[in-house]
């Protein structure tokens, strides 16, 4: 037991007294090679030593580390000068994509994909979109079965809805019922498909028709035409993204994704749903052939309201912000606190992120560039209606503002207590499980989701919250297990951050003091909170979280964590050694457009990993 | 924690000299009493039961689990005892360490070690990995053996699932089941699941049945579709084709099911079990949980008894029935953050086990009613006569848990129970106590049970050889 709590410490610490390299960490070339996990030279501060002993390192690989080897071993060498797009598996619709794309394509608004499976969590991909981790499993074949056949029973209830696939079945005679048939195939195959379909394709489509409808004397136009929509929604054409990819003159080892395949790629990555008539029309006429044509359509997507929600799915995943509705807190310390509140500071904060990427225009001090990562991280303002505004009370907005009624008004915030997207109260509450805040659990948010450092739960420890009545204050309570230089190793990043946030209670409210009751005296002290800390890698310290959410602002790997994030998204899959030249390209392209968050899409559309392919 | 390290060990080095000389299952055809006797009833089927939270061995209450007395004569204690008229049938597995999931040994996160590692037996790769690829579960592996041309190669079923902190999604906190790739979801709604296996029992109307007719249909619409895979395939790289190549696979698999549904109509063994209105539990409520719990639904959680019952109804006729050979009912997960409005418990369990401080009555409570729902199960499968021996003889149902002590989440000495076969077997009614040895030894002995002759399972820095005894050797 001795010597394994030895082992437990040294893996502690090799994890965690590393820096991480921008963004670049993870998954990059288990040299094994093996996906065991084994000689992880990924993560925390690439810490060739740390994880072989007990199977982990700085445990970062997900499962695929291995895969992705190329089998380099110590450091991959990639050249950037050539195209080099890295892995490109093939993706399966998420449950999210899957319902948006039946609503686009028969109108069903239904979301019918929540009948489907529970979808694999992963700690690398927040986003549920890994392609190495969506292996098929017996229970989801069968739903994508049962759901299809619902879905097209609705999309042929009754004429009326069968006339919404082709105008042709508003008026059908048993004469003309198989010409119909072949119409709605005919446009529905290539939308549902993604691509041109040929005649032969559609032959057999009207084929499954035809024998459905004379199945037996039941049989009708319309459980014929469910036939075919049940079929083509369980075909791999539908469920997959399929890319064949364009060969590429003067180099064989990657093809070229144009056409309809980067109309796809564009579209979910931008909507999270199938193109429009008006992409694939681009695709068609060849717009999507070239990197600034798929530039530019990338630049009609975003603008389009329809990139709106998928902004804000990024968000709800990386932020924790989805459960505040239903966060229970003390009524008697929080009487003011309901679920609605809880509704409002997640609104508040969607709409923050969505004022600063696509409307805001000015730009404020410091001087960031408007609709960056950075201004968000800083912003001076918040959207409240008049409920959160008298939740928050006048103090916490700047002298003069008010907002009325119930639609989310900009209001500038006190800048003395709060600034930014982690100062605002949904952040704070979000970020705290109960009634008492919790500052490593905000730390580590901080640490993992927005600079990438992986740091792990300790193993061999049942990490407790401190007994609540040994000290005055959270960061005294708190500060116990730093005096333990395992503990510290990793805790010397994770406090630091945590305890600036201090100052916002677990409901979200600004607070100078923090109210404790000596259980013994029952006596009650309001001890003035200590909120400085610092961010790891930054220089300089912060006396609260208005400072600290400035320095956290101009660190780069809080740049390149946020790409990295987006990367994953995009690719829909762990980031590799094998990327390098895309995190290269991107990184290089959202620096230099001041971090501004749509550039920041723009240039993934422009790096080879969406451009490209391997050859396969 | 330190005092209780002190009290596990005494009790471990106490039981650890008796433990040797204990028999432990007794193979048919490798035991010479087993020869002797009167030719056995084969196993046929395999069944797993979770529950989270493990015993309560230690507290302030003293031991509510170990049972007393010896081997073949013993008393059951509080946590176990609703399983008294069945204790013939059982058999109290202590003195097995969970290794691959201890947290103290490997880099493995305390609750999901244990879960990922319960019937793999493998070393789970980190906090928020899974199991390394090629480590299924032994359900998965008895699947191959039991279920060949039955309809479901194995069907898994959960109650009050993905609470907590993994959200309503499939996590290393929720998984238990594992193929060669991947975890394997659950059957969440038990509407469905009845639908699903029992919807359309008619059956067998000729030409002109409208149950025949769906089925011809649907196995038209799957033909497609089938094809629409294997020619994608050979357009695709390798790795593609293999990812389409696993969803052909299961594909196949549900067109099999298609066939094998339009065969056989209900005998007086396969019924339709009686649908119950489960009105008011939400199968995914789980989507809108809170990392602590907070969020509450207690609406659903008070009809866990009620749909946990429905469920294992559901399990006993898709074995009656012979659906599959392999089934599995999975009580909520290793968050087990949901509260117990049956038992007056308005807090989660996980809460009870640790968030609010150890409380040994409440994790006493929750557990003696697991004991009540696991007597359910065995009492149905006993009353299901297959042909001169019940549905329970011809069955070896596995019980356990993620973890042994809810303070500690320590693995050793884990709360394992064996039940089923017809005695011979598997010889029942015994409290053996193995002396602490790793719990993949257990595992591969119950695949030798059905024949699968490996003498190892499980991660190879586990000791995994199977459970011998002197007479046996």
């Amino acid at each position: 037991l001795g010597s394994a709590l030895v082992l437990v410490g040294a893996v502690a610490l090799s994890g965690c007294v590393g820096s991480v390299g921008p963004g670049l960490g993870e998954g990059s070339a288990g040299a094994s090679g093996t996906g065991s996990g084994g000689a992880n030279v990924s993560g925390l501060g690439g810490s060739t030593g740390g994880g072989v002993a007990t199977g982990t390192g700085g445990g970062v690989a997900t499962g695929t580390g291995g895969s992705v080897a190329t089998g380099t071993g110590g450091g991959p060498v990639v050249d950037c000068n050539s195209i080099a797009p890295g892995r490109s598996p093939l993706r399966r619709l998420t449950t999210y994509e899957y319902n948006n794309t039946i609503r686009d394509l028969l109108g069903d608004t239904t979301n019918p994909g929540s009948a489907l499976p529970a979808q694999v969590d992963s700690k690398q991909n927040l986003f549920g979109n890994d392609a190495d981790e969506q292996s098929p499993s017996s229970l989801l074949i069968e739903k994508y079965q049962s759901v299809a056949e619902s879905v097209a029973a609705r999309a042929a209830a009754s004429t009326t809805a069968l006339a919404k696939l082709h105008t042709c079945a508003s008026n059908v005679t048993t004469a003309n019922e198989e010409s119909c048939a072949r119409m709605i195939a005919t446009s529905l195959a290539p939308r549902a498909y993604r691509r041109t379909v040929p005649t032969s394709e559609i032959d057999e489509l009207v084929a499954l028709y035809r024998s459905v409808r004379a199945l037996a004397t039941t049989a009708t136009f319309a459980s014929g035409v469910a036939a075919m929509i049940e079929a083509m929604l369980q075909a791999p054409d539908f469920l997959y993204r399929v890319e064949l990819g364009k060969a590429v003159a003067g180099n064989t080892a990657v093809m070229r994704v144009s056409g309809r395949e980067m109309a796809t790629r564009l579209s979910y990555l931008f909507w999270q749903t199938m193109p429009d008539a008006a992409l694939f029309q681009a695709a068609d006429a060849g717009m999507l052939d070239s990197n600034d044509g798929v530039r530019q359509q990338a630049q009609k997507l975003l603008e389009d309201p329809k990139s709106h929600p998928t902004v804000a799915f990024f968000f709800d995943n990386l932020l924790p912000i989805p459960d505040l509705a239903g966060l229970t807190r003390d009524t008697t310390t929080f009487p003011k606190w309901s679920s609605s509140i809880g509704v409002a500071m997640r609104t508040e904060v969607q709409r923050v992120l969505e004022y600063e990427i696509y409307e805001n225009t000015t730009q404020v001090a410091p001087p960031y560039m408007p609709g960056s990562w950075p201004a968000i991280l800083t912003t001076p303002y918040t959207f409240v209606n008049q409920t959160l505004f008298s939740y928050y009370g006048a103090s916490t907005f700047a002298p003069g503002a008010s907002a009325t009624g119930t639609t989310l008004t900009k209001v500038d915030l006190n800048t003395s207590q709060r600034l930014g997207l982690l100062t605002l109260g949904g952040m704070a509450a979000g970020s705290t499980i109960s009634s008492n805040t919790n500052p490593v659990l905000r730390g580590s948010f901080i640490v993992n989701k927005l600079m990438c450092r992986n740091i792990e739960l300790p193993v061999g420890f049942t990490p407790m919250a401190p007994d609540p009545y040994s000290g005055k204050t959270a960061r005294e309570r708190y500060s116990k297990h730093s005096a333990s230089a395992v503990c510290a190793s990793c805790h010397q990043f994770i406090d630091p951050l945590g305890f600036p946030f201090e100052n916002y209670d677990a409901v979200g409210m600004y607070r100078a003091t923090e109210r404790w009751t000596d259980p013994m005296t029952n006596t009650t002290y309001d001890t003035p909170i200590d909120a400085s800390g610092s961010v790891p890698g930054v220089s300089g310290t912060a006396k609260n979280a208005v400072e600290l959410v400035q320095l956290l602002a101009t660190s780069p790997e809080v740049e390149s964590c946020f790409a990295s994030h987006w990367m994953r998204f995009a690719y829909g899959r762990s980031l590799a050694a094998a990327d390098g030249c895309n995190q290269q390209s991107v990184v290089t392209a959202f620096r230099n457009a001041g971090y501004n968050i749509k550039q920041l899409l723009l240039a993934l559309t422009q790096s080879d990993g969406f451009l490209y392919r391997p050859a396969q | 924690m330190t005092r209780y390290k002190l009290n596990r060990r005494t009790v471990i080095k106490g039981a650890g000299t008796i433990a040797i000389a204990l028999p432990w299952l007794e193979v048919m055809g490798q035991g010479r009493r087993a020869r002797a006797q009167t030719a056995s009833v084969p196993l046929k089927r395999f069944v797993t039961v979770y529950q989270p939270g493990g015993g309560v061995r230690s507290g302030a209450n003293g031991d509510k689990y170990t049972p007393t007395g010896s081997e073949t004569s013993f008393t059951l204690s509080p946590i176990l005892a609703p399983l008294q008229p069945l204790q013939s049938r059982i058999i109290v597995a202590d003195g097995l360490n969970l290794t691959c999931g201890d947290q103290s040994k490997y880099s493995v996160e305390q609750h999901q070690g244990g879960s990922v590692g319960l019937l793999t037996g493998a070393i789970q790769q980190g906090s928020g990995n899974y199991p390394p690829a090629m480590s299924p579960s032994i359900d998965q592996v008895l699947a191959n053996r039991l279920s060949t041309g039955k309809a479901y190669g194995s069907l898994q079923f959960a109650v009050r699932w993905a609470t907590g902190k993994s959200h309503g999604k499939l996590s290393p906190m929720n998984s238990l089941f594992f193929s060669t790739s991947a975890p394997i979801p659950p059957r969440l709604d038990p509407q469905d699941i009845f639908n699903t296996l029992f919807g359309s029992m008619v059956g067998g109307g000729g030409g002109t049945d409208p149950n025949t007719i769906a089925l011809m249909r649907k196995k038209s619409i799957l033909d497609f579709v089938d094809k629409k895979y294997d020619a994608l395939k050979l357009k695709l790289g390798t790795d593609d084709r293999a990812r389409l190549d696993q969803h052909l696979t299961q594909l196949r698999d549900l067109e099999n099911r298609v066939v094998i549904t339009t065969a056989p109509p209900p005998t007086s063994v396969c019924k339709q079990p009686t649908k119950v209105d489960t009105t008011g539990y939400n199968p995914t409520s789980a989507l809108n949980s809170a990392d602590d719990g907070s969020i509450k639904d207690t609406a659903t959680d008070a009809k866990i008894p009620l749909v946990g019952q429905f469920m294992m109804d559901m399990m006993v006729m898709a074995l009656a029935c012979d659906k599959t050979g392999v089934i599995s009912l999975q009580w909520t997960d290793t968050e087990a953050k949901h509260t117990f409005p049956w038992l007056n418990l308005s807090e989660h369990h996980h809460f009870y086990q640790h968030d609010g401080g150890f409380r040994p009555t409440e994790c006493t409570q929750i557990q003696t009613w697991y004991s009540q729902m696991h007597l359910y199960l065995l009492q149905k499968m006993q009353a299901v006569d297959m042909g001169g021996h019940s549905l329970l003889d011809e069955s070896l149902v596995f019980f356990g848990s993620e973890i042994a002590d809810p303070p500690s989440h320590a693995k050793n000495n884990m709360p394992l129970l064996l039940a089923g076969g017809d005695g011979k077997t598997v010889r029942t009614g015994r409290w053996i106590n193995c002396g602490g040895v790793p719990h993949n030894k257990l595992l591969t002995s119950i695949l030798n049970v059905y024949g699968d002759a490996r003498t190892t399972f499980g991660d190879s820095r586990v000791d995994s050889a199977p459970l011998k005894t002197p007479g046996l050797a």
